[in-house]
């Protein structure tokens, strides 16, 4: 009965800067805050209209969404200091972890389309998991990691050590 | 009949376009086709080189590095000079989210004394004013594990970082040096020096405030968890998970725990010394701490000021 009650899911439509036009539920591209006001600019009426999204290629939406769908329910990011949020802001969930087992390239994109896309939630996964990627490592681990070339001359080196001398020690 | 059916064929045949394309020339349609070209060349150039770390806009690379724990966001810095550069020249918002993430209470527990260089003259000349500074214990007799603030240059509040200095001693459980009274060897100076350094960087630099805070933390976890192997001492500590331990921040501490009634002005003190979050009460009522550090060195100044006051009349 409740099958036959239910209404149809709306869907929204969007365009790939490699010109693809992906379909998806709105209360799932709805968890992106640029579609949400861009939908609210352009009005109900307007709501066929494909939105082109220059930024993001179909790869990198196609896992976008994929965070939003797994995250649709998740409750708007609380304000203020909250010792609980707090807690979660260093730690990564297991989903969100498998989630994130992409190459770099894929990992900084998804990054940048979260930040252009204005979603909170997967900016911060993003963040966490970069920074997870840092975490105890020295300068030479680190440019290994994200194939950096140390462009310090061996004094400004010494230098720049000598002044945070023991703050970089653990 | 037929004929209908030949003149309808006829009309749906596809009209072929034989109209040449006009060649533009002018030097608006040269300057746009110019233009047009140099944006394809640059879009494509920027989707053929791989997107990395360094590639990130600055303030994306900033929320990035405001995730780190401090002594990772100092190798950081070490690793180019971009890095340097996004670190040093955002350390006030970087420090500011880090440690509203991470280390919330023990930065109201410990606040950041103010460098003298940034009072008010008449409120540096009422801090630092000979007769007062006499009448502190703390200039009077220093301790010998820290160094007595310098009123010219910082003001009265005291920071405790000596104490991180000491915690592979204390996990090995070797015994702490003991100086005879009256001696102050050359080690000690040494470290006394270190201790000052700390402190002075991290009034100048709120990343190395920061720093201070997580070696703080470190210190805590590691003496709760000494204390808590120790099944002898049965006395109330913080509840502390494994996760709360790993999680590299002081949420656990706004648990209930023993409160930080005594400084230790002694290396001694150290051995039973478990989370030392000075300046906050339990509230019973309130089933939670109270901080009142907050506005303690306005109410110094204050105190100063009128005591200074009191005594020119």
């Amino acid at each position: 009965m409740s099958a036959a009650t239910e209404q149809p899911k709306q869907t929204l439509t969007v365009t790939t800067n490699d010109n693809v036009d992906i379909v998806v539920e709105r209360e799932i591209l709805e968890r992106s805050v640029l579609i949400k006001n861009m939908i609210g600019d352009v009005g109900e009426e307007q709501i066929d209209t494909a939105i082109p999204l220059p930024n993001v290629n179909e790869p990198v939406m196609k896992k976008v969404i994929e965070w939003c769908e797994h995250h649709r329910k998740d409750p708007p990011a609380p304000e203020g200091d909250d010792s609980d949020s707090r807690k979660k802001s260093t730690d990564i969930d297991e989903w969100d972890q498998k989630f994130m087992q992409v190459d770099q390239e894929m990992l900084f994109e998804i990054i940048l389309a979260a930040n252009y896309l204005d979603i909170k939630g997967l900016l911060d996964v993003g963040c966490k998991t970069v920074a997870n990627m840092i975490k105890g490592k020295s300068p030479d681990e680190i440019r290994k990691t994200f194939n950096i070339q140390n462009d310090f001359t061996p004094e400004e080196e010494d230098q720049i050590r000598r002044e945070n001398e023991w703050a970089e020690d653990r | 009949m037929k004929k209908h059916h030949e003149d309808h064929d006829d009309l749906s045949e596809p009209l072929e376009d034989k109209t040449a394309a006009l060649t533009l020339r002018s030097k608006k349609t040269g300057r746009l086709a110019k233009k047009a070209e140099k944006k394809l060349t640059k879009h494509l150039q920027r989707h053929d080189s791989p997107v990395t770390l360094l590639s990130h806009p600055p303030e994306l690379l900033s929320d990035i590095l405001s995730y780190l724990r401090p002594s990772d966001l100092f190798s950081t810095s070490l690793v180019c000079r971009s890095l340097l550069l996004t670190v040093f020249s955002n350390d006030s918002a970087i420090a500011r989210e880090i440690i509203s993430r991470r280390y919330a209470y023990l930065s109201q527990s410990l606040p950041l004394p103010v460098l003298a260089s940034s009072l008010e003259s008449e409120t540096h000349s009422a801090l630092s004013n000979p007769r007062r500074t006499e009448l502190l214990q703390i200039h009077k007799k220093p301790y010998t594990h820290i160094p007595p603030p310098d009123p010219g240059t910082i003001c009265t509040c005291l920071t405790l970082v000596d104490f991180a200095q000491w915690q592979g001693h204390l996990d090995r459980g070797e015994p702490l040096p003991i100086i005879p009274r009256g001696r102050n060897p050359e080690w000690n100076c040494e470290l006394v020096d270190q201790t000052r350094r700390k402190v002075l960087l991290a009034l100048r630099s709120p990343l190395h405030y920061a720093r201070i805070l997580e070696a703080h933390l470190d210190s805590t976890v590691r003496s709760i968890r000494r204390h808590g192997q120790n099944t002898g001492n049965r006395r109330k500590r913080f509840v502390m998970t494994s996760a709360d331990a790993g999680s590299g921040t002081d949420v656990f501490l706004q648990g209930m725990g023993p409160p930080s009634l005594e400084f230790p002005f002694h290396r001694d003190e150290y051995y039973l010394l478990e989370a030392y979050m000075p300046g906050r009460w339990w509230r019973k009522e309130r089933g939670g701490w109270v901080y009142y550090l907050k506005g303690q060195h306005e109410r110094d100044v204050e105190m100063a000021k009128s005591w200074l006051v009191g005594n020119k009349n």
